[in-house]
């Protein structure tokens, strides 16, 4: 009796803990120019705005390409996407659709010498970079996040034209209730098919500093910007909008930040 | 009396200058018996999988549990939020 009585005590503990790790205020897309505002009445000030980066940091995400300094004259590593087939968990994560790859994969993007672990990918309708202030119809980010911390992320347009299979597959399997999860799927691919150009083995680029597009817009993220478009159907465009329409960050002063380029 | 406490003083002076020479020698950001060496970590794993086949799968989920306990939250943030 006594032990089951510990049992759940702990068990309350660490799920309390578990929530208060990843609690987050509540945030949307529509109020993006009050993020930083946003309060945690639990905390003390500073916690007490946990999306203060938001307002105050100077190498936020996404940008304007044809507002940046575009420099293309440095000699640029490699990049290449090391992805493997996986069994991924589908997830509507309350802001967008999302894929979480499993735990252990090991495909990875690799960066001249360094290898960054895919953590997951997910959709934005439309593009958040932008060009000469024009979006593209949407934008895929994969998440990669190496041993040490490091945060580097994958950015690919994608513009309306054939019909992408694998992005259907995700399309079917990802559940329409916010936070929910399909991890019973069981269904197998290879992130690698969302990636254009991948049989030239080296991705052309353009790269910059830059933060998290959601809040807690948390600065440090490279950002790796493929030149390259991948496409999905017109039909395929709205079945996304039916996810999640206008789930774009606008893009942010460059401060100074020129952009690299192997173009 | 004089002597005794220049003596002192000069004694002092010499242990305190030995002291911080011979730290200087030794002195490191981590002391290599404070390093957590995942090589290492995984030499003696293969060591006790080697000796004992019997424990392989048992240590094969202990090291992929210590694994996934080591890295940043912010990879389990990231499974849980856009990012």
């Amino acid at each position: 009796m006594k032990i089951k009585r510990v049992t759940n005590l702990a068990s309350t503990i660490f799920l309390s803990y578990a929530t208060l790790a990843f609690a987050v205020p509540p945030w949307d897309h529509n109020a993006q120019s009050t993020w930083w505002a946003i309060e945690d009445t639990s905390q003390e000030v500073p916690l007490r705005y946990p999306f203060a980066e938001c307002g105050v940091g100077k190498h936020q995400s996404p940008v304007d390409l044809a507002a940046a300094n575009i420099n293309n004259t440095k000699p640029l590593s490699t990049l290449a996407a090391q992805y493997e087939i996986d069994t991924p968990t589908f997830f509507n994560s309350g802001h967008g659709v999302q894929v979480n790859t499993s735990i252990g994969y090991t495909g990875a993007l690799k960066i001249g010498e360094e290898s960054f672990p895919l953590i997951q990918f997910h959709f934005h309708e439309p593009s958040e970079h932008v060009v000469g202030g024009k979006n593209f119809p949407a934008e895929l980010h994969f998440v990669h996040i190496n041993e040490d911390g490091r945060i580097i992320v994958l950015a690919v347009a994608i513009d309306v034209g054939d019909e992408n299979p694998l992005f259907q597959t995700i399309l079917d399997n990802t559940p329409h209730q916010a936070e929910q999860k399909n991890s019973n799927a069981s269904i197998q691919f290879n992130p690698a098919s969302l990636v254009p150009a991948l049989s030239q083995g080296n991705l052309n680029y353009y790269t910059f500093a830059g933060s998290l597009t959601t809040p807690p817009c948390s600065e440090g993220v490279q950002w790796y910007l493929l030149s390259d478009v991948i496409t999905i159907s017109t039909d395929q465009l709205e079945q996304l909008k039916g996810f999640y329409s206008s789930n774009a960050r606008v893009p942010q002063d460059l401060n100074g930040r020129s952009i690299l380029s192997t173009n | 009396m004089l002597a005794k406490i220049l003596l002192i003083v000069a004694l002092s002076l010499s242990v305190s200058c030995f002291a911080e020479s011979g730290g200087n020698k030794s002195r490191r950001l981590l002391d290599s018996n404070d390093q957590r060496h995942s090589s290492t970590d995984t030499n003696q794993q293969k060591q006790q999988q080697h000796s004992d086949p019997s424990t392989k799968k048992r240590d094969s989920q202990s090291t992929q549990e210590h694994s996934s306990d080591t890295k940043p939250s912010m990879v389990d943030y990231c499974r849980e939020h856009t990012c």
